[in-house]
């Protein structure tokens, strides 16, 4: 009401009032921040009450509307299959070649065009510059021999009036060299599909089984025929390729070269669980890719909707299993029930709140989607098709008990076959691309989600204080000596250049955290090394060149009284820290924003809190001391390290944490080309040591 | 009861007929009268499926009065002859995708009628070279109308354009258009028939099944238009109309199970009742000629020869294929009247068979019914043809040929080894919409997996940079590549263009088509050499004979184009921008300004004027000051949280003020 | 009572016509224009039958469509007097399990594509633009006449449309949009030119009633499948097909018109009676109020089906070509209906005695003008006075030709009617 008196009763211009309340947010920032940041793990904790029920945003997918097609036919000729590759196994143990001729020899029956793609097992390298680029196409490690190469084998069936224009994939990892019986199930699974849409008609995608060649890893296999299909080298340097292709040429075939069929639409990955899961025949969705991509939802949904109302099938998302049990989560869980219940009665309208346990449930599936698409690591080989904008989702289905003592194949080829044909029939249905739905989003249940608007509140409010607060603490830095006697205009002009040099300090600990996040790059060269050894190399590395830096710096060591600018120099640092971090965080939440929420939650209330401990020790008073302790507990942490194997014991209940493991997640990340790596080497770690540094600060 | 109608109708067909013909030899007796032809070729092909080709051909001198009277040739298209001025014209309609590999590209009716998916029209015409255009845009117009297609749309400029060397007979004034998503179905069929003379009611084209045809894996409806000079003086030219319709169907298994385990899987037997649901009774009582033909092409000649030499019994009694197809492969229903050899050995053979006039005693049904399986393979065109996209993402991309070497080039190679170098001439036509900005300097070639210079190997090209919303972009290429190619790539690289918002189409989400790309040899030649071609030449065999050379269609591409979005993310995110773009840029007004000097300035200007906003001001600066020195000790927040109670108020004044609404509304 | 105002009417026809006879080939028709709209007879029927929604998951309003598209051909109206828009292609689409063929119902015993479909405008081409151009009939020249509405003041035309709808728009193929006042603004268009003599709009889409708000000339008739703030609902899915294939509205129609073959007068009342809004799912609506005859008298075949019927009479023509050439004349020139403004007053003064004569003689009886209906139709008087037309050297000496010949009929038929 203040401002609008100011307003209506004064001849000021109109920005007055947002002066007016800048200064004021300005002046109260601790308050602000303060509820700011509970504002933020409020909305976090909320987000599952806040989830909304998925819904099919594409009129033209039509699940389920068609009767299934699938024969009994089809599944017998595919359990034969199965029979076949199993027998194969037993007979001489396992030769690729044969295996792989069968499965050729299975596909040319259904009129498919067959082609063997070979490929190079890409050796996962750390290379700096290939953050964020599409996937190369340079690095094929030259001294590979024959016996090496993986072979994919791949089937197309061409839609018989089609144009041919788009397709649709199927994907089957499958390791010929030790044949197991899940992965044979799924081939079965995929043929009984495949022999059936080589005969329908109302076909219109054509459609691409890819039989990926799992013994270098899935994903590898699959992005490499990818590769192969979006982006080839004409101009190759083809090692003996004579000798290596003399198991790629199949009889009934003319054109043994590389097949394509048009634009791919969508992709599904197929496979079969080994082990069984006691309750009953369920269904395992996987959809994170590569920093935190999520498919179209509505290709979930409609395996979603097609297992759950077609073919009974329970369907699973990951959760954080520790998260399940935990008191406080049901205790909040309830707390919001019944909130919930007290809104209802204030008005029916308002559909708030849900079930205690179902709270639980949401918020381990939640904090696990986060936590995938924080890591960055695609969870299954649909990652390499959405690394060229091609929506893809791995199902594994877990039949009740273990395949190997399981004699009812046929029934769950059938079930399995069914669930897939309508996946694709209905994606058949489609004619533009997946266009209508969300994907940017986070699953609290396999029905439910949470949509980007909702889920950028939480960070949002995270990340506000930190401007407020550097502004409130560069205004008190440069104004906080009203009676000093110089009060001169050029005084006052160098005052207000004062943060230039905390600035620096800030850029130069930057690079420092660049410098440290190449540097393993140069020791994975080094061979011969176990986790261990690296991480020590590196850690005392960081030591080192931090303490050579701040000798060079002039880390202001005496422990005499400092000067008034040597007091304010802190808040100056701090306020340059805390704009670096706010700017470090929102770039990364462009990238990958799970990872900028979790970072946030880590380093804020650190950022925020850092202050010399000096001051609290020198001011002897209960609050004071309190105050820091819990800067250091923080400063503990947000340490990288201890932040991981906080929250891996947290997370995961199998026991054994070694200080190696740190080691080779983060060789996970680079190897997986993680944008989480970087921001943790380039962002999190420096802004840690800034205020590490604000901490033992002399003042 | 049908049958009767039919036969009902045949009689008075056959009566009108007669009048005509009589009405014909009373007036017309110095110009030559019209003539038409209708054939059916069949024939087996290597995936168990069967290629039906109907021809019908139609002819009448060209006349240079308007009302002429037609009897049999329709009246339409002369009128399209004259109002236009055409020399050459072909419409094509097809749904489905030729084979190369299984269907074979060597022959014939592969380099004639396998057309790219969706409508395809190129036209010749005789007019001054300012006028073609306009000529065009009428002519499409007219078509649509004649044949209920969007035909129409080949009107705008950035949909057709003038290639120079692809096609035999363009003397500038050709144009060429396609329309790759065009939908083809019974309504084009419908007037496409309606110009035969007895339409789908008598003849051959009766056997045409609307639901068999469209089931068909390829169906493509040509109807091409062309004058032929008939002597010396342009005087007595006669227009040629030639409708072909060519279906590959596949005759139903019965034993729909197909089972890896019968490696050489049996030919299925199928009849003409069979596929088509329907027999021919009786020709076209119109029609000059009427014949069916089974061709069995070279491959399966050379595999049943082998067969039988195999086969000791059959070696005895010394059968070969042409007495009547009682052999080891298969047997024939109906024995044909003649049987015509190529002429070099092992070739492939066609068996005869001229339809009767009319008796209802017997329906002609023809019937293969197989006894051995057979495996052969159709000759293939010299480079197996593929295009595809390159790269991903809304920006970019390239667009790749990619042309495989197939054994007719290795024979090509036997042939002429003598001299060491042999070549042989390759022509690609590419056409480009706008929107795919193509940057032709990036044009790479790699023969054998290895980069080469263009210009060893091309040795004419001729480039039409396309033109915003105006023309799309054109490339010929005419290559000499050494007969012992590998393979041979064409690469270039495009930028995606924007389009205005109302130039998307309806469902702009599926992507935009790049049309067919064009590659021809004319250095191979598709006909057949029949032994006796002093017999009675019908326009078919004529045709398959003729000299032509092998043309190849490469996939219709789909680039997704960047499309208006107005999804939910694409809100937020622009949204919170705004919000984030709002709150810096005032921050930062606010940090920048002095607000002593301010105070001060505001104080000596307008300080009397109100007390209230001294007040105001007083207490903020007061309030400030108090808080900046205080602000080093720990009770800051003490100190702050003296105004915290009217913020608090505030907040839950506005907050209260919501309840209430919510809960009163 | 009635019979003396029969008289009355027809003493003023009498003194038109001698009037008319007089000043045969002066052309100052504008005094008869304003007349003519209600004078002139039914003449002919076209219907326009427009799908605007794209795509396969709306395959059932295709099916709709096309319904009506078999409806109106068996009824009667040429395939040259319908106009078909089709926003996309079903019948062939590669996800269509049944190839050249359009099912409305799960027992597939109705191909409604059939063997000779005639779509004029399909795909891309159907939009808002082309639409309003068929109704206003301003194409660009180069247009094709079978893509034209050529329609005359004497013309009966249906207008069917179907697709998705909302509050006073109907959306074209997902993208651009038609305004109530846009429909409003064409039709009031078309009756400034004459383009038709009635016109019933039926319209199958959610709150298709909005949809007619605002039309204001006389002699529409309207009807929609929905009120507003109604869904209209489809009928049932095919399983087989995986499309639902028919709305209901549609359904119920086709049924009704099922049992009617050409000769069957049902009323059009009797066609709004049979809409049960339980089966319909919601409330058909009917806009009579700019519709001057009763229902209850109008058959349904004056728009869902062709003018007359033709009666075969093994008499000879010429008792009756010399009758009624007028009738012919206006026949011939309705081909080229869009001609001069000359030629259409001519055909209007034409009409109007033409009427008056016709008139007179149904009352007495009826057979009669059903043979000179037959005699006006059969084609081959259409050839002869066709044949005649080209040998006369002037239109106007054959207009003055044929009124004089005009005048024994006259004189008949008012000593039948004293």
């Amino acid at each position: 009401m203040a401002e609008a008196k100011t307003h209506n009763n004064s001849n000021k211009p109109r920005p007055r009032i947002l002066i007016y309340l800048a200064i004021q947010i300005i002046t109260h920032s601790t308050i602000v921040s303060v509820i700011c940041f509970i504002a933020g793990i409020v909305a976090l904790l909320l987000l599952p009450v806040l989830a909304k029920n998925t819904y099919i945003s594409e009129n033209a997918l039509m699940p389920g509307s068609a009767t299934n097609m699938l024969s009994s036919h089809d599944v017998a000729e595919a359990n034969k299959l199965v029979k076949d590759l199993t027998d194969l196994k037993l007979r001489s143990n396992g030769s690729p070649i044969e295996s792989r001729k069968l499965i050729a020899q299975y596909m040319l029956g259904l009129d498919a065009e067959v082609t063997y793609h070979n490929f190079y097992p890409q050796l996962n390298q750390f290379h700096p510059l290939h953050f964020f680029t599409s996937p190369d196409s340079s690095i094929i490690s030259k001294n590979i021999s024959c016996a090496s190469i993986g072979i994919n084998t791949v089937g197309i069936i061409r839609a018989p009036r089609g144009d041919g224009k788009e397709a649709i994939v199927l994907v089957t990892p499958y390791n010929p060299k030790k044949v197991v019986l899940g992965e044979a199930l799924s081939l079965g699974v995929a043929y009984s599909v495949f022999s059936l849409l080589s005969r329908v008609t109302w076909l219109a995608k054509d459609i691409i089984w890819l039989v990926a060649d799992s013994q270098y890893g899935e994903y590898s296999s699959v992005s490499a025929w990818l590769r192969e299909y979006q982006a080839p080298q004409f101009h190759r340097v083809v090692v003996n390729s004579e000798t290596c292709n003399e198991s790629s040429t199949i009889e009934g075939n003319l054109y043994s070269g590389f097949r394509r069929a048009g634009t791919i639409a969508a992709a599904l990955v197929v496979k079969i669980a080994e082990d069984g899961n006691h309750f009953d025949d369920s269904l395992n969705i996987y959809a994170e890719a590569s920093n935190g991509q999520m498919p179209n939802l509505d290709l979930i949904n409609i395996v979603n909707y097609l297992a759950v109302h077609k073919q009974h099938l329970r369907i699973k998302v990951s959760k954080m299993w520790s998260l399940l049990g935990s008191k406080w989560l049901n205790t909040l869980g309830v707390f919001w029930e019944c909130i919930g219940q007290y809104a209802r009665r204030l008005n029916p309208q308002w559909k708030f709140g849900i079930p205690a346990n179902e709270y639980v449930e949401g918020t381990a599936t939640l904090a696990s989607s986060m936590y995938y698409q924080g890591l960055g690591v695609p969870t299954g080989p649909h990652g390499a098709f959405r690394d060229y904008q091609v929506d893809a989702i791995t199902v594994e289905i877990s039949p009740k008990v273990s395949p190997t003592k399981m004699n009812r194949h046929i029934d769950f080829i059938f079930r399995g076959g069914r669930l897939i044909e309508g996946v694709v029939r209905s994606i058949n249905n489609l004619l533009e691309k997946f266009h209508q739905s969300f994907f940017l989003y986070l699953l609290t249940s396999p029905s439910k989600f949470v949509s980007v608007g909702v889920y950028m509140i939480p960070f949002a409010l995270l990340g506000a204080p930190l401007p407020i607060v550097a502004a409130s603490l560069y205004m008190f830095s440069s104004k906080a000596t009203p009676q000093a006697p110089v009060a001169s205009e050029v005084d006052f002009s160098l005052e207000s250049w004062k943060w230039i040099n905390s600035a620096k300090k800030v850029f130069v600990i930057h690079l420092w955290g660049v410098a440290v996040s190449l540097l393993p790059y140069f020791l994975c060269r080094i061979p011969g090394l176990t986790p261990t050894n690296n991480l020590t190399v590196w850690g005392s590395f960081a030591v080192l060149s931090l303490v050579i830096l701040f000798s060079m710096l002039g880390y202001p060591t005496s422990v005499a009284v400092p000067s008034e600018a040597e007091k304010r120099e802190w808040a100056n640092l701090k306020s340059v820290t805390l704009s670096a971090i706010f700017i470090g965080l929102s770039l990364m939440s462009v990238i990958n924003f799970a990872t900028a929420e979790i970072g946030a939650l880590l380093i804020v209330p650190f950022c925020l809190m850092a202050r010399p401990l000096m001051l609290d020790i020198q001011a002897r008073s209960m609050r004071t001391l309190l105050l820091a302790t819990c800067n250091l507990a923080l400063g503990f942490i947000a340490f990288p390290p201890c932040a991981f194997l906080l929250l891996k014991s947290a997370f995961d209940s199998s026991g054994g944490y070694n200080i190696s493991d740190y080691w080779n997640w983060m060789e996970s990340l680079w190897a997986w080309n993680s944008a989480t790596y970087l921001y943790i080497g380039i962002v999190h770690l420096p802004c840690w040591a800034l205020c590490i540094h604000i901490l033992f600060h002399p003042s | 009861m049908a049958l009767l109608s039919r036969k009902g109708t045949l009689f008075l067909l056959f009566l009108f007929s007669i009048f005509l013909l009589s009405a014909s030899a009373s007036n017309g007796s110095g110009e030559e009268e019209e003539e038409f032809w209708e054939e059916l070729l069949l024939k087996p092909l290597p995936d168990r499926k069967v290629l039906s080709h109907f021809h019908f051909q139609n002819e009448a001198p060209l006349s240079d009065s308007f009302a002429r009277h037609h009897h049999l040739f329709p009246k339409s298209i002369a009128q399209l002859v004259k109002k236009f001025h055409i020399k050459a014209m072909e419409l094509s309609f097809t749904q489905g995708r030729w084979n190369y590999e299984r269907w074979g590209g060597f022959d014939p009716i592969s380099s004639h009628n396998a057309k790219p998916p969706g409508v395809e029209l190129w036209a010749v015409f005789d007019v001054p070279p300012h006028q073609v255009d306009a000529s065009w845009k009428d002519l499409t117009h007219a078509l649509s109308g004649l044949f209920c297609a969007s035909i129409n749309f080949l009107e705008s400029s950035t949909t057709y354009s003038a290639p120079k060397w692809t096609f035999q007979s363009a003397l500038g004034s050709l144009r060429y258009g396609t329309l790759p998503r065009e939908a083809v179905c019974t309504e084009n069929l419908t007037p496409w028939l309606k110009l035969l003379p007895c339409r789908d009611k008598a003849g051959l084209s009766a056997l045409m099944d609307r639901p068999s045809i469209y089931k068909s894996f390829y169906h493509s409806q040509r109807l091409h238009l062309t004058q032929a000079k008939t002597g010396a003086d342009p005087k007595n030219s006669r227009v040629v109309l030639e409708q072909t319709l060519t279906v590959v169907l596949q005759p139903n298994i019965l034993t729909g199970g197909t089972n890896y385990v019968s490696e050489a899987k049996m030919q299925p037997s199928w009849s003409l009742s069979s596929i088509f649901g329907r027999k021919i009774n009786g020709r076209c009582v119109l029609a000059k000629s009427s014949n069916v033909y089974l061709q069995v092409e070279r491959g399966l000649v050379t595999q049943l020869e082998n067969l039988q030499s195999s086969t000791a019994t059959f070696a005895a009694n010394g059968t070969n294929l042409d007495d009547f197809g009682r052999n080891v492969g298969f047997e024939l229903s109906v024995n044909p009247d003649r049987v015509l050899k190529e002429v070099e050995k092992s070739s492939s053979i066609l068996y005869e068979y001229p339809i009767k006039v009319h008796k209802d005693s017997e329906q002609f049904d023809l019937g293969i019914t197989w006894k051995h399986p057979v495996i052969w393979s159709t000759p293939h065109v010299p480079l197996y043809a593929s295009r595809f996209l390159m790269g991903s993402g809304n920006e970019r991309g390239a667009i790749a040929i990619c042309m495989k070497s197939t054994e007719s080039t290795q024979e090509l190679v036997a042939a002429n080894y003598v001299d060491q170098r042999c070549n042989f001439q390759v022509n690609v036509l590419q056409i480009v919409p706008w929107y795919i900005k193509v940057y032709y300097h990036t044009l790479q070639l790699f023969v054998d997996e290895k980069p080469q210079i263009l210009t060893d190997f091309v040795e004419r090209m001729h480039v039409s940079p396309s033109e915003d919303k105006v023309s799309p972009g054109l490339m010929e290429l005419v290559l000499k590549l050494p007969c012992e190619v590998k393979s041979a790539v064409l690469n270039i690289e495009f930028d995606k263009g924007f389009l205005h918002i109302d130039e998307y189409p309806p469902d702009a989400n599926q992507g935009f088509d790049i049309p067919s790309a064009i590659i021809s040899f004319p250095d191979f030649n598709a006909g057949l050499q029949f032994s006796d071609n002093s017999l009675s030449k019908t326009p078919m065999l004529s045709k398959l004979q003729e000299r032509s050379p092998v043309i190849s269609y490469t996939e219709v591409l789909l680039v997704p184009l960047t499309t208006p979005d107005f999804s939910m993310p694409y809100n937020v995110i622009t949204i919170t921008c705004t919000v984030f773009a709002l709150y810096f840029g005032s921050l930062l007004n606010a940090l920048r300004r002095r607000v002593g000097e301010e105070e001060r300035r505001l104080n000596d200007k307008g300080g009397k004027k109100d007390a209230l906003l001294n007040r105001v001001l007083g207490k903020l600066s007061s309030k400030f000051r108090g808080r900046s020195s205080v602000s080093s000790q720990p009770s800051s927040s003490s100190s702050s949280s003296l105004i915290s109670p009217k913020l608090i108020l505030r907040v839950l004044l506005v907050a209260g003020i919501a309840v209430a609404w919510q809960y009163y509304s | 009572m009635e019979f003396c105002f029969l008289r009355i009417l027809k003493l003023t026809m009498k003194v038109l016509v001698m009037l008319l006879l007089f000043l045969g080939n002066i052309k100052n028709s504008t005094a008869y224009f304003s007349s003519s709209s209600e004078a002139t007879m039914h003449t002919n029927n076209w219907a326009v039958l427009v799908c605007t929604s794209r795509f396969w998951f709306n395959y059932r309003h295709m099916a709709n469509t096309l319904s009506l598209y078999r409806t109106v051909k068996r009824l009667g109206i040429p395939d040259e007097r319908i106009i078909l828009m089709l926003a996309d292609d079903m019948a062939c689409n590669a996800r269509n399990k049944y190839p050249a063929q359009v099912f409305n119902n799960e027992n597939h015993r109705l191909n409604l594509y059939g063997d000779n479909v005639e779509v004029d405008y399909r795909g891309y081409e159907v939009t808002v633009e082309n639409f309003l151009r068929v109704l206003t009939g301003r194409h660009e020249t180069a247009v094709p006449r079978s893509k034209r509405l050529l329609s005359d003041e004497g013309s009966h035309i249906l207008l069917y449309m179907t697709g998705h709808g909302g509050d006073e728009f109907l959306k074209f193929q997902d993208s651009e949009e038609l305004q109530s006042h846009d429909l409003a603004d064409a039709v009031k268009q078309m009756k400034e030119k004459g383009r038709f003599k009635e016109l019933l709009i039926m319209v199958d889409t959610c709150q298709a009633s909005t949809l007619f708000s605002q039309l204001q000339s006389p002699g529409v008739l309207a009807i929609g499948s929905s009120m507003k703030g109604e869904n209209s609902y489809s009928h049932h899915l095919d399983s087989d097909v995986g499309v639902s294939v028919v709305d209901r509205f549609t359904f119920y129609t086709l049924a009704f018109f099922e049992r009617l073959n050409i000769y069957d007068n049902a009323s059009l009342s009797s066609l709004f009676n049979s809409y049960n809004p339980n089966l319909l799912m919601s409330t058909a609506y009917y806009r009579r109020d700019l519709y001057q005859r009763h229902l209850e008298e109008v058959p349904v075949t004056n728009f869902f089906g062709s003018v007359m019927e033709t009666i075969h009479t093994d008499s000879a023509y010429t008792s009756l070509t010399n009758k009624n050439f007028g009738g012919a004349k206006t026949k011939t020139f309705l081909g080229q209906s869009f001609s001069s403004s000359d030629i259409n007053s001519v055909r209007n003064s034409d009409d109007e005695d033409q009427f008056n004569n016709l008139t007179a003689e149904e009352d007495q009886h009826d057979e009669a003008g059903q043979c000179i209906f037959c005699a006006m139709d059969s084609g081959h008087l259409w050839s002869f006075i066709l044949g005649n037309v080209s040998t006369h050297e002037s239109v106007d000496f054959f207009v003055c030709y044929g009124l004089v010949l005009m005048l024994p009929l006259l004189v008949f038929s008012t000593w039948l009617s004293l």
